[in-house]
């Protein structure tokens, strides 16, 4: 993290789930982790928003709890909206105000899903409900489409969004078993076949009828981490001429499965193209570029190099 | 003769012993006055009990004036495991 920092200077971190290895820590000081996990953000001054992962909610870790530890820290921008406890804790938006000053209206929205997954709190393995379901929750779609359709009625203009959950759709399932182009699609593709979420039909009807939604981003298979353009006759093109997209990012963990070179993803969005293009790369630990690509009218159509590692 | 002897060593040593307790309460004294050690007794606190939980930072997210907005996202860190352990 530090030595990704020390080259590029975001305007905000999105730590996309996975935080903690629930299952590897102990009662008494399992969110202690997040102290380090920040501090580099903290040393910096650098505001983040989170999502939460399958591996943060287990027999010794919740969800509540790691959110406690968060919210302590006043950069931290993840906000605990009034949801059913069924949904998680990360479901919130943040807007993103133009350069000008004087304007109140967001140029740019933030969404944030969480995908939840993992272990309640507590229970006993041995329990039969153990397990939390990995789909985002239907009060959380539900608030996400009102929410939307009202935010647009504020301001009577559609604004362009971006979107963030740890564990991908399972649309990804289908397009990764039609073929991950190695040149048109760029990124490592070894995770086959991609986990991702399970009965998400409801989430993904509302990403691909929410107008002005140009990517979603998510994490989970350490072993994916390329961009695909949503495709289907549901996808809204009235304000966007760029389509739809959604990215894997690169494993940044010392934790986890895999050998792959730690990195993370990027995004550069420009306020006066946002519904024409998004630049985004992998910048890996070492320093380098990996499958860095425009997503825009063309995606799918241009050539790049191919990732190798 | 050697009573006299014994005695002797017996007083070098009780001043020594009291000069060094004097000066360590001394640099302890010292280096409490000037906040170098906690008047709450936390002197022991850890690299992560350092970080600064307050900030007065203008939070709001705006691009920069050269129109570009910038996000980076860490993701699947698992702290507090090892590598390949469990997926």
């Amino acid at each position: 993290m530090n030595s990704i920092l020390d080259i590029e200077s975001p305007q905000l971190v999105v730590l996309n789930g996975d935080l903690i290895a629930g299952e590897a820590t102990y009662l008494e000081n399992s969110t202690a982790y997040f102290d380090l996990i920040v501090a580099p953000l903290v040393e910096r001054g650098i505001p983040w928003a989170s999502t939460y992962g399958n591996h943060d909610s287990n027999f010794n870790l919740s969800r509540a709890a790691l959110f406690e530890r968060e919210n302590s820290y006043p950069l931290s921008l993840t906000q605990l909206i009034s949801l059913p406890e069924d949904a998680g804790i990360t479901n919130f938006y943040l807007p993103v105000y133009p350069s000008d000053s004087s304007s109140n209206t967001p140029a740019l929205m933030l969404w944030f899903f969480d995908s939840r997954g993992g272990k309640k709190f507590q229970v006993p393995s041995s329990a039969e409900d153990v397990g939390i379901p990995e789909v985002v929750h239907d009060s959380a779609i539900a608030w996400f489409k009102e929410t939307s359709v009202r935010i647009a009625a504020n301001y009577d203009k559609i604004i362009p969004s971006l979107a963030f959950f740890h564990i991908p759709p399972s649309t990804t399932v289908e397009l990764q078993s039609q073929g991950v182009d190695p040149s048109k699609e760029p990124g490592i593709n070894d995770d086959i076949p991609v986990g991702a979420q399970e009965g998400d039909e409801s989430f993904v009807s509302a990403i691909l009828n929410t107008p002005g939604l140009l990517a979603t981003f998510s994490g989970h298979d350490h072993g994916n981490d390329w961009c695909y353009k949503w495709t289907g006759e549901k996808v809204h093109a009235s304000e966007s001429k760029m389509g739809l997209f959604h990215c894997f990012g690169r494993h940044s963990g010392y934790g986890g499965y895999g050998d792959w070179v730690r990195g993370s993803r990027e995004i550069l969005m420009k306020e006066d193209s946002l519904f024409e293009e998004i630049e985004t790369w992998i910048r890996l630990e070492d320093g380098s570029i990996s499958g860095s690509v425009v997503l825009n009218a063309t995606y799918g159509k241009d050539s790049y190099p191919v990732v190798e590692r | 003769m050697a009573f006299k002897i014994h005695r002797a060593v017996f007083i070098l040593v009780a001043l020594f012993t009291t000069f060094i307790s004097f000066w360590l309460y001394l640099k302890l004294f010292l280096r409490f006055s000037d906040g170098e050690i906690s008047q709450t007794g936390d002197a022991g606190s850890s690299a992560a009990e350092d970080i600064p939980l307050h900030s007065s930072k203008d939070l709001t997210l705006r691009f920069n004036e050269d129109g570009t907005f910038r996000i980076v996202i860490f993701e699947d860190l698992h702290y507090g495991e090892g590598t390949d352990i469990v997926m």
